[in-house]
């Protein structure tokens, strides 16, 4: 006998059938003839990271900024430290980073001499940043107004005109923080995930497609956090594919998208967005306009897009609470942050300062197939549901 | 140290066996009974018998000498090693740091039954204490007067030396624990009173024949205990003792053992797979496909008391949350650990042929094998032998998995098979192993190669099927799978081929099996009421020259 086009609808099915009566009957409350003609696929984020788009030939043709010794000299003859003072200092820089070494309290009070600078950036002139200059961004033309947005990105994979990316633009010229070549991940941020996913619970993404998604038509995405964390495949680098996670139960994690499947790729309606994430990366990732594109892959895995506007001062106190360390390990200027963060923020202005307060932003999913159990079942997922496997 | 390099490196001759202190050479064809062995203790066994003595809390860690697989078993490779100068090195090591730990401050209060005069000093009376009763546990006999005494003054003379009681009583444990009579399981003849001139196994002999076969550990004391009152002599005595071994929950452990060494699955040791082909499967896969073959068939023969024949086509096994996703169901642990899990009924997953474990390590590291998997059906379910290959043959269009011509593992062997002398042997395997070739390498579930789709038919003994399910009800229905469990079970035991002359106990065992429906506590305990399991070949004439008999006889002194 051939399996033939009967196996693969069988793994099809496993994978999808089974998601679909366990989260849509069970997390969307669709009835049983609905979920028969329903279509449910689960994934688990495998890697999170700042969606930087890095040629290295046009994004960032006024340069890099300078690694953190460098601009550690610059500041700190600034602030009127004398050049055997800063030599002295840096010496053994980076050592092993730890507070005892002596450039630490020196570049953590280069601004008035006494406040610390990452809790204060202010009592600092802005040191600067090079920001990107390049024609390409990836994301989403967040404020609607198209080719006539004042952001003139254009996206390299869909090429939609107008994408808003401030923060691609504030650090996309940041060594640590450049994707080469596109769409690579930047260094600092898939090291940061990379170890997260180890000690944080895992993202779960599951969408719902009513008629299915042999044809174009409507979705429903919900992002969750899970209770478990991510477990690592025989490569150490990837998520192991068709785990099995249970939902959290915290709402402040969960978020429920409507959006659209077309040809294998769903988007989303604009909607507000929220995720807890950990401090050691960012508190959380809280979105307003948030759109997202995200291609399914036959092979199992997905791979996309989510963006929106969130508020700047998260984004660099993310970064601020490890102070030098993010600084040195990076080379990522502090100060000229906050500064590139507030002056490229494009959404929400204070309506006393006129100033606004968020930023758009974008990040790269790359995820891989999973089984998603709904909250507070205390079953198997083969027993909360015995039609499931049956369904196979 | 030098002379103990000696006696070990030589004592675990083949076919040596023990008459009453004297060394003699068994052989074949005799009236009854088979040839006595020697058998080297597992990895397994020691640890197991330093837990059951000193409590789990004992870690016993080092390289231990790499077992042998002789005929299907590593339990008669048993009986054909020796220990090498390196291994007597690392055997010492890890008897050192195993008799450390039991007189270590942390505890001696509890494992040492009696407390010296003076911790500073010899103490001969606790010493010997703890040595006798500890020895006989080690030794699997009483010691004798001399081999106490001996035991007590390395205890005393170390502990003057180093001023410390429990050091000196330390090295004297270690001794024991790298002594062959520990390493070794010899079997000691005594001629049979109830049938003339025939021998049998004596009573500690029988306690650990027993012991290692339903438990795979030393005896306790309560089957010592039955030995040293002659109860193993007697049929109600032995029946006794057999009942009480296959209703404890220690026969589980048994079972496992004899499963883990019938399957091969040492040979995960070395397995490997490519992780760029197969990202799912990494070490603690693995290590819990085996564990899930294992529970699968201690759940059904032991748990439920099931036929043996099920194990091929149960669809009931245990799963972990990592296992789950190379089979692609989904499981839910919370905490991570074993869960009871059901495929349904018309699921490729049928049996242990279909689990993670066989057709992983039935497999080449980037590649599945029909070849492997029909061969290993054969040879390790069904007992049949299947000739090695010629050394010449050329796997180039085998191996050639990018060939457009040859997309799958099916076309592939066809072209292989058209060499005359390849389609031989062949045809013995391949139909088996092509109901297997729905599952990958690494064990997860495919339908296609290289784009084309996979044909899952084949046939075993004519029997045709179209996919794993009907290859697994093939071999549940093959007269030849029980038929190899019992040829197994006993060569297990026995730690040696059953002889020529034991071919009605053979019958009787096979026949025994069926008529208790296959259930294999059953078979075990009827392998282990029976006389024959504990016969021994009467002497031969000259045997006492030699010298690998003489040298055997060295482990006794």
């Amino acid at each position: 006998m051939s399996l033939g086009n009967k196996g693969k609808i069988s793994v099809f099915r496993r994978w999808t059938g089974v998601a679909s009566s366990l989260a849509a009957l069970a997390i969307f409350g669709l009835g049983a003839s609905a979920a028969s003609a329903a279509e449910t696929k689960s994934f688990v984020i495998s890697y999170f990271y700042d969606a930087n788009f890095s040629d290295g030939k046009t994004d960032c043709p006024n340069g890099l900024n300078l690694s953190a010794i460098d601009f550690y000299r610059r500041d700190l003859a600034k602030a009127g430290h004398s050049h055997e003072e800063i030599e002295a200092a840096l010496k053994d820089f980076p050592g092993e980073g730890g507070l005892k070494q002596p450039w630490v309290p020196l570049v953590a009070h280069r601004g008035n001499g006494k406040d610390n600078v990452y809790a204060h950036p202010e009592t600092m002139a802005d040191p600067g940043m090079i920001e990107v200059t390049g024609h390409y961004a990836y994301g989403f033309n967040l404020d609607g107004k198209g080719a006539a947005s004042p952001s003139k990105f254009e996206d390299p994979e869909t090429h939609e005109q107008g994408v808003n990316n401030g923060l691609y633009k504030v650090e996309g010229c940041i060594r640590s923080y450049r994707g080469l070549p596109p769409p690579g991940r930047p260094s600092l941020p898939e090291n940061l995930w990379d170890v997260l996913r180890d000690v944080m619970p895992a993202w779960l993404i599951t969408i719902t497609a009513p008629d299915g998604f042999a044809k174009d038509g409507p979705v429903t995405v919900t992002w969750d956090r899970a209770t478990g964390r991510i477990t690592r495949d025989a490569s150490g680098a990837v998520a192991q594919q068709d785990m099995t996670y249970q939902v959290d139960p915290d709402p402040r994690s969960h978020n429920e998208l409507k959006g659209a499947v077309k040809s294998g790729v769903v988007t989303v309606e604009p909607a507000d967005f929220r995720m807890v994430l950990d401090p050691y990366l960012q508190p959380e990732i809280k979105f307003q306009q948030t759109h997202m594109r995200l291609t399914m892959n036959a092979d199992g895995t997905a791979r996309g897009v989510i963006a929106g506007y969130q508020p700047w001062s998260t984004v660099y106190y993310g970064f601020a609470d490890q102070g030098h360390i993010k600084e040195y390990a990076g080379s990522i200027n502090l100060p000229a942050l906050y500064y590139a963060l507030k002056r490229n923020a494009d959404f929400d202005p204070d309506p006393k300062t006129g100033e606004n307060r968020q930023i758009s932003s974008a990040y790269m999913i790359e995820a891989v197939r999973a089984f998603v159990v709904p909250a507070n079942s205390n079953k198997t997922a083969q027993a909360a549901d015995p039609n499931a496997a049956k369904a196979q | 140290m030098k002379h103990m390099k000696k006696t070990l490196a030589t004592a675990a001759v083949a076919l040596t066996v023990v008459y009453g202190g004297v060394a003699l050479r068994a052989d074949d064809g005799k009236p009854s009974g088979g040839d006595a062995v020697t058998r080297r203790l597992s990895q397994e066994q020691y640890r197991q018998i330093v837990s059951d003595i000193f409590g789990p809390t004992i870690k016993v860690g080092g390289r231990f000498e790499p077992d042998i697989r002789r005929d299907g078993l590593l339990a008669m490779g048993a009986s054909q090693v020796s220990v090498t100068a390196s291994g007597l090195e690392e055997y010492d090591k890890i008897a050192r740091n195993v008799a450390a730990q039991v007189v270590g401050e942390s505890n001696r209060d509890t494992l040492i039954p009696c407390k010296p005069a003076n911790a500073k000093a010899p103490d001969d009376a606790c010493a010997s204490q703890f040595l006798s009763e500890t020895g006989r546990m080690l030794y699997r006999r009483p010691l004798t007067a001399e081999e106490l005494a001996s035991r007590v003054k390395v205890a005393n003379d170390a502990a003057v030396g180093l001023k410390d009681f429990y050091s000196g009583l330390g090295i004297s444990l270690s001794t024991m624990l790298e002594s062959p009579k520990f390493l070794f399981r010899q079997e000691i003849a005594e001629t049979d009173p109830d049938h003339a001139g025939q021998y049998r196994m004596d009573a500690y002999s029988k306690a650990s024949q027993l012991s290692f076969f339903l438990w795979n550990s030393a005896p306790d004391p309560e089957l010592l205990a039955a030995a040293q009152r002659g109860d193993l002599n007697t049929d109600a005595g032995l029946k006794k003792q057999v009942d009480r071994m296959v209703a404890s929950p220690r026969l589980e452990g048994g079972v496992r053992a004899f499963f883990t060494d019938m399957l091969g699955f040492d040979e995960f040791e070395t397995l490997a797979k490519d992780s760029m082909i197969f990202p799912k499967f990494n070490t603690k896969v693995a290590k819990e496909a085996q564990e899930q073959t294992l529970r699968t068939i201690t759940n059904l023969l032991v748990a439920e008391k099931g036929d043996y024949r099920d194990i091929f086509t149960t669809r009931k096994t245990f799963l972990t949350p990592m296992l789950a996703s190379v089979y692609g169901v989904p499981l839910l642990a919370p905490d991570g650990g074993w869960q009871p899990y059901e495929f349904p009924a018309g699921d490729s997953r049928a049996g242990i042929v279909s689990q993670v474990a066989f057709v992983a390590l039935h497999s080449h590291p980037g590649r599945s094998s029909p070849t492997l998997r029909g061969k290993a059906v054969r040879e390790v379910l069904l007992c049949q032998r299947v000739p090695t290959p010629p050394a010449n043959v050329n796997f180039t269009l085998v191996q050639d998995t990018k060939n457009p011509q040859y997309k799958t593992a099916r076309a592939r062997l066809a072209a292989h098979a058209t060499d005359a002398t390849c389609a031989g042997c062949h045809k013995i395997m391949d139909p088996i192993g092509l109901g297997l070739e729905a599952f990958d390498s690494g064990g997860s579930l495919r339908s296609s190669e290289n784009g084309a789709d996979i044909d899952t038919s084949g046939n075993l003994d004519g029997i045709k099927f179209t996919d794993a399910a009907g290859l697994a009800q093939a071999v549940h229905d093959n007269p030849a799978a029980p038929a190899c469990v019992v040829s197994r079970a006993m060569s297990y035991g026995l730690g040696r081929l059953p002889a020529k002359s034991e071919g009605e106990w053979v019958k009787a065992m096979q026949d025994g099996f069926k008529q208790a429906n296959y259930r294999l506590p059953d078979l075990m305990r009827q392998i282990a009421t029976s006389p024959d399991f504990y016969r021994i070949a009467p002497p031969q004439m000259g045997a006492l020259d030699n010298p690998a008999a003489k040298l055997a006889q060295e482990i006794q002194q």
